[in-house]
């Protein structure tokens, strides 16, 4: 075995100094060969949109709000295979027919990063994190309301919506704690809530699985 | 013609997320309310800055001529010095004309004095007809030669269509493409852009973002699909003011949150705050825009293909025998179904009220790229130059039932030589026109010198003798460059007399049809795909991704110029 990783060792040496450029030209170092990187893997449309319709409909589903958060968050998610990617729901007609098929069979499997798929989340985080009844109904879901009190455990339950299984950093908590007591002086409770709500959502990480 | 129902705007509008919830009036956008939040700007002008300093990559736009369809009559020069072409029946540029009918392939070409370089060029037929202007009236092809840059005799390495198509942009596993190369130095709110490219091996260092869109029939508005996700009128008008006041703190939480990830990416924060920034300044009317652009394109698509080309379309196409005793010449797919019209040209319609004869997606893709080039959105975009579909075939003398939908398939194996030809010539003239606008309004906003546009398909084909078609011919590629900065015609690459040098020679694809000769690495190799990147990356002025191989081209600040002597013909006789 030894004599064979010695033989491998001077076979790659052996390669290694045999490198050359084709056609006469000179050596380069390889070091100065551009080498690619891959961005970071995000969730597909599935799970952004299970996780903005899990936490901004009511909790047992009988809000007369859940239809439009239900449609708001297809349209602007699952409607979306190309920034979002992922397959389409066969048992889910909306993302699934006509020309939205067309389009779902080059939707990425493993979808990446864009300004346009950003835009559209920002977009679903401000808008429903904006308004009282969605944005209650998300607080609902860590067993606050838009009136709990703003202090450490209660925020770290905020953070646990979207980052369930993550424990949240001493530097983020003691942001959030700042932001909230500031926006709770400033305008109110429920506002600093939902500007809670808003950074915790507009935070990038929670969509890498 | 059909519309696509966009999905955001038919399921629930603004009004009616706002009377769910219950709030009533205050429709102000957001966009307007956030517009102080811009973090970052669009960059157009530093970019024109910095290039006039030649810091950044010239704009790359790459036309993924899919399918491989036959390119010797329109930018594959086989003869460009005058020499003289050894025969394959098989490969024509037009027709001759008996008895009032175009009855006889032939390929013939036309001579053109090019005053960029004092010197006379033989190019196909095709190059002496006109092609239509936005706004009216045409102008000779040839003035898309002034820019122009050709490469042929490329030996691609792969004869698949896959594996080719994974070729075009990108060489190895490691290196960056030549797209991902140009997005990792743009500061664009969308760093690379690829709408209908197959196969696309899209590699960042910088892990630059790339926007992956695929086409739906119908026109639908591909300007509001791509930039209508920027606006934020949906938010709710007081509380994005309560953000506008707060965006510092709710950013920099977000940030923190995330911060702790392993996995958390600078790209991910790049695209947030330039997604932010569009959704602050807004897009304007897009619907106006998409009109603008793709209607245009669209008008003059149809004008190409009605153009009358003498030798193409200026007499009925087709023998006048009886059309149930036509050959395979007439075939038009692979089940080996003869075309039975009287005259070919009523196969190509743009005139039909239900189902007009059109190029798929080019209007679209063109009207994109020209918004995000013109406009500083993108500069690495990638786009399909699509094919004729809505023909209307006749088979056994009536219309072909369910058949007259299909596209022209360019991987054109099985068609025949004469509606390959006439197809082809209309086909090439309506790029043609579509790139033509694109270079004006380049060079209308002075960025044609910092733009390249990389036409390419995954390679060439061998015609066969018999005219019944023709085949991949990866050792005989040519790929086609437009930039301000060339001064054309420009002809690289040393091809073969006769065809192949093995089998071939004699076989069923005799004639000089492009196959490159070994002139490089002392006789032993032809032109590769690593050679073609080399000389775009210096062209792009981004890293050379094919570490083994040496540019083409040398390119200074005012000229390019090739480094492989006057493009010959090897008479290997």
């Amino acid at each position: 075995m030894r004599h064979l990783n010695v033989a491998y060792l001077v076979l790659l040496l052996s390669v290694a100094a045999c490198t050359k450029k084709k056609d006469g030209a000179a050596d380069v170092p390889l070091v100065d060969v551009p080498k690619a990187s891959y961005r970071p893997r995000l969730a597909d449309r599935d799970f952004v949109s299970s996780t903005f319709k899990s936490l901004y409909k009511s909790s047992d589903g009988l809000a007369a709000t859940d239809t439009d958060v239900e449609n708001y968050v297809q349209a602007m998610i699952s409607g979306h295979s190309s920034f979002f990617g992922g397959p389409c729901q066969y048992y889910d007609e909306a993302s699934c027919s006509g020309t939205q098929r067309d389009q779902d069979a080059f939707a990425a499997v493993i979808p990446t990063s864009s300004s346009p798929r950003e835009a559209l989340r920002l977009r679903v985080c401000f808008t429903l994190s904006g308004y009282d009844v969605s944005a209650a109904q998300a607080l609902d879901k860590a067993g606050l309301t838009l009136s709990s009190s703003g202090d450490a455990q209660n925020l770290e339950a905020a953070y646990k919506l979207f980052f369930p299984s993550r424990a949240l950093s001493p530097t983020g908590a003691s942001l959030l704690l700042k932001n909230h007591a500031a926006w709770q002086s400033q305008f109110d409770i429920a506002v600093a809530w939902k500007l809670t709500l808003a950074s915790i959502c507009a935070s990038p990480g929670w969509q890498v699985p | 013609m059909k519309t696509r129902r966009r999905l955001s705007r038919a399921h629930i509008s603004r009004r009616d997320l706002l009377r769910g919830f219950g709030v009533a009036g205050g429709l102000a956008t957001a966009g307007s309310v956030l517009a102080m939040f811009r973090a970052t700007a669009n960059g157009l002008a530093g970019d024109l800055q910095n290039r006039a300093l030649g810091v950044l990559p010239r704009n790359y736009v790459f036309i993924q001529s899919e399918g491989a369809p036959a390119r010797w009559m329109w930018d594959l020069f086989l003869n460009p010095n005058g020499e003289t072409l050894a025969a394959n029946s098989g490969m024509a540029t037009n027709f001759a004309l008996s008895g009032g009918r175009y009855v006889t392939p032939v390929f013939e070409t036309v001579d053109f004095f090019s005053a960029n370089l004092n010197r006379n060029f033989r190019l196909p037929m095709l190059w002496g007809t006109s092609i239509p202007v936005s706004g009216g009236g045409t102008v000779p092809m040839t003035h898309l030669l002034a820019n122009l840059l050709s490469i042929r005799g490329v030996d691609v390495g792969d004869s698949g269509h896959a594996g080719a198509q994974a070729k075009m942009t990108v060489l190895g596993a490691s290196s960056p493409s030549l797209g991902g190369a140009v997005a990792d130095a743009s500061s664009k709110v969308i760093p690379a852009l690829a709408i209908d490219v197959r196969e696309l091996r899209f590699r960042s260092r910088s892990e630059a973002s790339l926007v992956s869109m695929n086409s739906t029939f119908g026109g639908t508005n591909m300007l509001q699909d791509l930039f209508g996700t920027f606006d934020a009128s949906d938010v709710d008008p007081t509380f994005a003011a309560q953000l506008e006041a707060q965006m510092p703190s709710v950013l920099a939480a977000a940030d923190s949150l995330s911060e702790n990830l392993n996995l958390y990416s600078g790209s991910l924060a790049a695209d947030r705050n330039k997604a932010l920034d569009l959704m602050m300044s807004g897009m304007g009317d897009l619907n106006a825009a998409w009109n603008d652009l793709y209607v245009k394109y669209l008008l003059l698509i149809q004008r190409a293909l009605d153009t009358v080309i003498p030798g193409i379309n200026d007499a009925p196409v087709g023998n006048n025998y009886p059309t149930n005793a036509r050959d395979a010449k007439y075939c038009f797919n692979s089940t080996g179904d003869i075309l039975t019209h009287n005259d070919l040209r009523t196969m190509l319609q743009t005139g039909h009220s239900t189902q007009p004869t059109m190029v798929t997606f080019l209007a679209e893709h063109f009207a994109v790229a020209e918004f995000c080039l013109l406009n500083g959105y993108s500069n690495s975009i990638h786009i399909n130059a699509g094919a004729l579909f809505n023909l209307h075939p006749q088979i056994n003398g009536s219309p072909a039932a369910g058949f007259g939908q299909m596209f022209q398939n360019p991987d054109m194996h099985f068609h025949g030589i004469f509606p390959g030809t006439y197809l082809s010539a209309l086909y090439y003239c309506a790029l043609s026109a579509c790139l033509y606008e694109l270079i004006n309004k380049l060079k209308s906003r002075s960025l044609f010198n910092d733009t390249v546009i990389h036409l390419a398909g995954e390679f060439n084909r061998k015609p066969r003798q018999d005219g019944t078609g023709s085949d991949h011919a990866p050792q005989a590629s040519n790929v086609s460059i437009w930039s301000g900065s060339v001064q054309g015609p420009l002809i690289i690459g040393d091809i073969l007399k006769h065809s192949g040098e093995n089998w071939e020679r004699y076989g069923d694809y005799p004639g000089t049809w492009g196959f490159g000769a070994h002139s490089m690495g002392g006789g032993t190799v032809s032109i590769s795909t690593g050679h073609v990147l080399a000389s775009l990356a210096q062209l792009l002025r981004v890293p050379n991704p094919a570490a083994n191989n040496d540019s083409l081209i040398y390119v200074s600040d005012s000229t390019v110029s090739s480094l492989w002597g006057v493009a010959s013909m090897v008479d290997n006789t």
